[in-house]
């Protein structure tokens, strides 16, 4: 590279520092408790995209494994105390876990993890224990599954959904212990699988092939796909849908975030068309293809985004530049209503910092009421914060470290009642963290 | 950082950083005001204070991060609003959501843990954990196979090829797994030099945004002006105060400006404040028309400089000084829209605007070569030819028939003009008739090339209506001898067949009007004929007015066919609105400007046609595979010499150049009675489509598919096979036959995006690692690449005995490719064809050549 190249970076990170000094003024109180600054890891691209980038495709293990010395940190803080781990004999990095969260009150705490070609189903009882209840495995060992997420037939049975590197979703009903239907259709792998808040028979799939897909798992249609023209450049790594159902949004390698809208009156057609269309027609399913997006921003983060959130009207997302950003489209006051889809302008409202999150596929989670979000990094601390607070400048959070914790945290979750965080490490680790008190929120460390 | 930190600082919480900025300029203004009251003092003291010259870049520096600070404290403030807002909306939200959920869900846990009878021979799982004495134990439940499909990714269907626009910052740098970037650590650094070190995120987009850089300028611009105030006001002391004045008057006169001193009322007394504290401050005299107007008043490049300086990556001088005008006129609401832009001609409240207005869209937006507005292919100017204003067939342009007993040819003035003229024509042509027939004998001459013509659309259509108006009733449409007319109007409607079926539709609906409007003229007699011309502005709404406009550049004075256009006046009507409007245009002189009828135009055509076969021998002589993309010449008052770009690139002139339409490098068409599949026809020998304007033997500019007898307009008439996707018998998915196809056969195009041969390198250096590319070489300028849009046939693998072959073809002045039978195939084959692998690049298509360099 050039010396005006070099210049010109050291420029760069000289004025971003005094840039980000300020703008992340109200979240000093977050601190960490190592002193490290975040800033001053802030990596340049050929830092992060160039080299140190961990792989979803399960080679990324090796590359992340550093055994290195237990962390001297204290080992809890706030409320929440480690009350299990349990290690996959796979050995491979388990990629996703979710808990069931659409069970009844008072039904068991049921969590799903995946990773290598297995789909594990546990119970995290009562006494602070995993205890294993199913184990599936694909036959083909190529397949690695990168995510999992819970649904229900209608008639009170649970299934749960999971896909991978080979692109084909699989449905297991637990109930059975078998997978009972499977979808093709994704021209290669799965990386996010999201069930629409009020159907339970949507599920959305953000695929490596650019594209996102939206499933009637009922009568097994495929209602849209989301993508084309104006779609991802790149893999599709994470999706969410609104609680209310109108809006997807989805990031992915190409840095940008994009919102579908989910509520269109044609879209709207077809998802009711996908529960009365005969199987038997002559024509296939009219399939919805959406080439345009009604919002799209690469101006949010500079590298891959591996995970987003919506959080009301705002989204939270996050790529491996260690930091989670909450934005919204148009003006800060502006409504998703108001805002004139012809600009990609976003208001940033709040970034919450983290240490060692360079590596792609690390994602958070928030629990069911969106007071609390928490998300992993590469040394295996698990970073809690409380979004209960009333200033977007005053959040606090908690570091959750264990001496033997210190693999990679690829994702994390909350239990319904938000008193068991769970997250999976590299190491085919699982980590179940119980809130102490029945207060389900952490305390402020500020 | 000094002043300017103090400055904000300063500034009441609730004031947002940009208000703030806007109110040291705005808030000056009204300074301007107060101080016109009673001349300062202060500031003609203070501008002897300082007398160096300021350090631009330095200047700039503070400015920016006072900027920078002012912002960050409003957003901080807005951002804890906007949280709030949000925080309860949304557990409102979440309440709810939870309450339903808690109400209606019934799901239990149902787990079978059932142990399968063949367990004993199961796989097992052990999970361990400290906590437990012992590793949990459970089978390994394998589910159904399932073969998956071949991997794609997502790829937008087009049937016609699509521009694109280079990207010179890499999108982001891709992912391939770490297993390559392991093997070729060198790759992604590769890659980055071919974008020169831009990747998106890099070059830092957000640490001086749009805003802040229009706020820099303008807190700039202040800055400026005040220290020129300071060297003017050394000599000029007097005058201040008048301009001042003056100025001041001015603001008065403009309600706009009243609006923004009411605007930054709120600031005002800390604005004064502020300029008590730091008197030049007070010296700023900012206009807000100036503000407003930055074309009128821009900050010097001495300020553009420095902030250039400060910001080397945001580009030169010159360039943020664009920057910041194009931002200026996005931000300021103010700023309107054009005033070129196309406003609303249709409708009751259509206004009235001269001609250049309501065909603004048009002549910007309308491809002449597509004939369409916004097409895809033609996107930059150089491929738009602009109206050809100077040749035009003075074919419907004379009022020749009366149209009914009401035809303005009746009123005494026009009839003594017209025989003003007839004498002064000394064609010795008596019959205004038989002119008119020699006219347009000439125009099936030339018709080929119409298509630049500026109003070759409408012209057409209406030639056909004008003719029936003349015979006064409208039901008999007249088939006129002329060749020419006849294949225009099908090439019309062929192009938009859809408008074209309206336009005859609404034609009958027109005579149908025409002849009650006549009668009911007629009915009403002269007495209400001569009301109406007292105001006859008043009778025009604002759309038939612009109407008029746009149509009359077009039928001069033939007021029958504008009338009709119109649908709504009669032509006296029309014609007295036009003595009104006096138009410019003047008749004698625009119907010279036709072009005389060419002497013996057979014998042209013949010596033209033996030229070209020279020529095209010529071409295969020079074995040059270089073939260059078409651009339509535009040297005005010039030939076609090696100056021109037709003929510097070994192109044909096409019927899109504005040259004369007898250009010695025109390729005149084919006259084959056959089909044109042989090197008989020298289209096909020139692998070019016959072309509808002007290959007329064979067919091809039949509207109607089934007439057409010649083979070689595939292309462009879009007459492919059906294929069929699955996968591959031999690697990913394949593309498959339906039907039969014989050898030759035209099986499909292959479409894309075009790019050029610069942007196909970048993007081929990452196909190239993800061993999958479909770029496909289209000339030496471009490349078509069908990898985010493409057709069916982007999945034809490849093959080194292919029953497919590619063909660069010209179409109507567009490269195009398409993809050949190279022998019969039987229906439900897969196609292949040959990719031609270069032997050191293993994965790269190499370019097709023409066929012609095959033979």
């Amino acid at each position: 590279m050039s010396d005006k190249n070099i210049t010109k970076r050291i420029i760069t990170e000289d004025s971003a520092d005094e840039f980000d000094n300020a703008s992340s003024f109200g979240s000093a109180s977050t601190t960490l408790t190592n002193g490290q600054t975040s800033r001053s890891n802030t990596p340049t691209m050929f830092g992060t995209t160039g080299n140190t980038r961990a792989g979803a495709g399960g080679q990324g293990s090796k590359k992340t494994k550093k055994k290195k010395r237990l962390s001297k940190m204290k080992s809890t803080s706030g409320k929440y105390t480690m009350t299990c781990m349990a290690r996959e004999d796979h050995g491979q990095p388990i990629f996703g876990c979710q808990f069931n969260n659409r069970l009844k009150p008072g039904e068991p705490k049921i969590l799903a993890t995946v990773g290598s070609n297995r789909v594990t189903i546990y119970e995290c009882s009562s006494d602070g224990k995993l205890k294993v209840l199913q184990v599936f495995a694909d036959p083909d060992t190529e397949e690695t599954f990168y995510c999992c997420t819970w649904t229900e037939d209608g008639k009170g049975k649970s299934l749960l959904a999971a896909a991978g590197a080979r692109g084909i979703i699989r449905i297991f009903s637990p109930a059975e212990a078998a997978c009972v239907k499977h979808f093709l259709g994704h021209g290669n792998a799965v990386n996010d699988l999201i069930i629409h808040p009020s159907d339970h028979n949507l599920l959305l799939s953000a695929s490596k092939d650019h594209s996102l897909r939206l499933w009637n798992i009922l009568t097994e249609y495929c209602v849209a796909i989301f993508g084309g023209v104006e779609g991802h450049r790149d893999e599709v790594l994470a999706a969410d849908i609104k609680i209310t159902g109108s809006h997807i949004v989805s990031c992915g390698m190409d840095h940008s975030l994009k919102v579908w809208k989910l509520n269109k009156p044609e879209l709207q057609k077809t998802i009711n068309l996908s529960y009365t269309y005969n199987q038997r027609a002559t024509r296939p399913f009219p399939t919805v293809k959406e080439n345009f997006p009604e919002f799209s921003t690469r101006d949010i983060h500079r590298n891959y985004v591996d995970c987003t959130k919506w959080h009301g009207d705002f989204v939270f997302s996050k790529s491996c530049e260690h930091n989670i950003v909450c934005w919204k489209a148009g003006k800060t006051f502006q409504t998703w209503d108001e805002v004139n889809f012809s600009t990609t302008e976003t208001t940033i409202i709040l970034r919450l910092d983290i240490t060692d999150c360079d590596i792609w596929f690390m994602r958070f989670s928030m629990d069911i009421k969106q007071n609390v979000l928490a998300l992993g990094n590469v040394k295996g601390k698990c970073f809690v914060y409380d979004l209960s607070s009333t200033d977007p400048n005053q959040i606090s959070h908690n570091v959750l470290t264990n001496q033997k914790c210190n693999a990679a945290i690829r994702q994390t979750a909350f239990s319904r009642d938000g008193n068991t965080l769970v997250f999976v490490c590299d190491d085919a680790t699982i980590w179940r963290w119980d809130v102490t008190n029945n207060d389900t929120l952490p305390e402020d460390t500020s | 950082m000094g002043g300017s930190t103090g400055r904000s600082s300063r500034s009441s919480e609730t004031v947002s950083g940009n208000n703030a900025v806007a109110a040291a300029t705005r808030g000056s203004k009204i300074i301007s005001i107060t101080k016109a009251k009673a001349p300062p003092p202060v500031a003609v003291a203070a501008s002897s204070t300082l007398v160096q010259p300021i350090d631009w870049k330095r200047r700039v520096r503070s400015e920016y991060f006072s900027i920078l600070h002012q912002k960050r404290t409003r957003r901080q403030d807005e951002a804890k609003v906007a949280w709030k807002q949000n925080r309860i909306s949304m557990s409102d939200s979440l309440a709810e959501e939870m309450m339903k959920w808690d109400k209606t869900t019934n799901t239990i846990w149902m787990c079978c843990l059932e142990v399968p009878p063949h367990s004993a021979c199961m796989k097992r799982a052990t999970i361990t954990s400290w906590e437990m004495p012992s590793p949990q134990n459970c089978p390994i439940r394998v589910i159904n196979a399932v073969t998956g499909t071949p991997t794609m990714y997502t790829w937008a269907p087009i049937q016609q090829n699509f521009m694109v626009e280079d990207e010179t910052v890499l999108h982001n740098i891709p992912y391939m797994g770490d297993e390559v970037l392991d093997q070729d650590g060198t790759f992604i650094e590769e890659l980055i030099k071919n974008y020169d070190g831009k990747v998106h995120g890099e070059r830092d987009g957000d640490w001086i945004d749009d805003e802040v850089l229009v706020d820099l300028v303008k807190a700039m611009s202040t800055i400026e002006d005040e220290e020129k105030k300071k060297t003017k006001d050394r000599g000029r002391k007097n005058l201040f105060s008048n301009e001042v004045a003056r100025r001041v008057k001015k603001n008065e006169e403009s309600p706009e400006d009243q609006l923004q001193v009411i605007d930054v009322s709120d600031n005002e007394i800390h604005t004064i404040e502020e300029i008590r504290k730091e008197p030049e401050q007070g010296m700023i005299i900012t206009t807000g028309a100036e503000i407003r107007t930055p074309r009128n008043k821009l900050p010097s490049m001495t300020v553009f400089k420095a902030i250039s300086e400060n910001f080397p990556d945001k580009g030169s001088a010159t360039e943020i000084r664009e920057k910041f005008i194009e931002l200026y006129e996005k931000l300021e609401p103010s700023a309107g829209l054009p005033p070129e832009c196309t406003p609303n001609i249709d409708g009751p409240n259509a206004e009235s605007v001269p001609r250049e207005q309501t065909m603004h869209s048009f002549h910007t937006l309308f491809c002449r070569r597509c004939f369409k507005y916004d097409c895809f292919l033609h996107r930059l100017k150089a491929y738009h030819p602009g109206p050809k204003m100077n040749r035009r067939n003075g074919l419907e342009f004379q009022p020749n028939k009366v149209c009914g007993l009401d035809c303005f040819l009746h009123l005494d003035e026009v009839k003594l003009k017209q025989l003003a003229q007839l004498v002064i024509d000394k064609d010795g042509d008596a019959s205004n008739d038989a002119r008119i027939r020699k006219i347009r004998k000439q125009v099936s001459q030339d018709s080929g090339n119409e298509a630049s013509s500026e109003d070759s659309n409408d012209s057409t259509l209406v030639s056909r209506k004008s003719e029936p108006c003349s015979s006064g009733s409208g039901k008999k449409v007249k088939c006129h001898d002329s060749n020419g007319h006849n294949e225009k109007s099908s090439k019309n409607e062929r192009r938009d067949s859809k408008d074209s079926t309206e336009s005859i539709k609404s034609k009958d609906l027109t005579m149908d009007f025409l002849i009650n409007s006549n009668s009911n003229s007629m009915m009403m007699g002269p007495s209400f004929m001569k009301e109406f011309q007292m105001d006859i502005y008043q009778g025009w709404s604002g759309a038939e007015q612009s109407l008029f406009r746009a149509l009359h550049k077009v039928f001069l004075t033939n007021y029958c066919a504008i009338s009709q256009m119109l649908m709504s006046k009669t032509c006296q009507e029309v014609y007295f609105f036009a003595q009104k409007e006096a138009a410019d245009i003047l008749l004698e002189e625009s119907l010279k400007e036709f072009t005389p009828p060419r002497k013996k135009p057979n014998k042209k055509k013949n010596r033209l046609w033996s030229l070209h076969c020279r020529k095209i021998q010529l071409k295969r002589d020079g074995a040059s595979n270089h073939v260059y993309n078409f651009t339509p010449c535009d040297h005005p008052g010039l030939p076609c010499d090696q100056n021109c770009n037709c003929i510097q690139a070994q192109n044909f002139c096409e019927k899109f150049c504005l040259c004369s339409s007898d250009c010695q490098n025109r390729f005149p068409g084919c006259r084959c009675k056959a089909q044109c599949n042989t090197k008989q026809c020298p289209c096909y020998l020139a692998v070019r489509e016959c072309d509808p304007d002007l290959c007329e033997m064979c067919g091809a500019h039949e509207y109607d598919i089934s007439k057409i007898n010649c083979k070689n307009v595939c292309v462009q008439r879009g007459l492919y096979k059906h294929l069929l996707m699955a996968p591959s018998d031999v690697a990913g998915w394949g593309i498959f036959l339906k039907e039969y196809a014989q050898k030759n056969e035209f099986i499909s195009e292959y479409c894309g995006e075009v790019i050029t041969q610069d942007e196909a390198d970048r993007r081929g250096k990452v196909y190239d690692k993800y061993m999958c590319s479909f770029l496909f070489n289209l000339n030496n300028d471009f490349v078509v690449d069908a990898t985010r849009k493409g057709n069916k046939i982007r999945f034809a693998n490849h093959s080194v005995s292919p029953n497919c072959y590619a063909k660069v073809m010209m179409v109507n002045g567009d490269h195009r490719i398409g993809i050949f039978a190279k022998r019969a195939i039987q229906p439900g084959e897969e196609l292949f064809f040959d990719y031609r692998y270069g032997p050191t690049e293993q994965l790269k298509f190499v370019g097709i050549e023409r066929e012609t360099d095959l033979l």
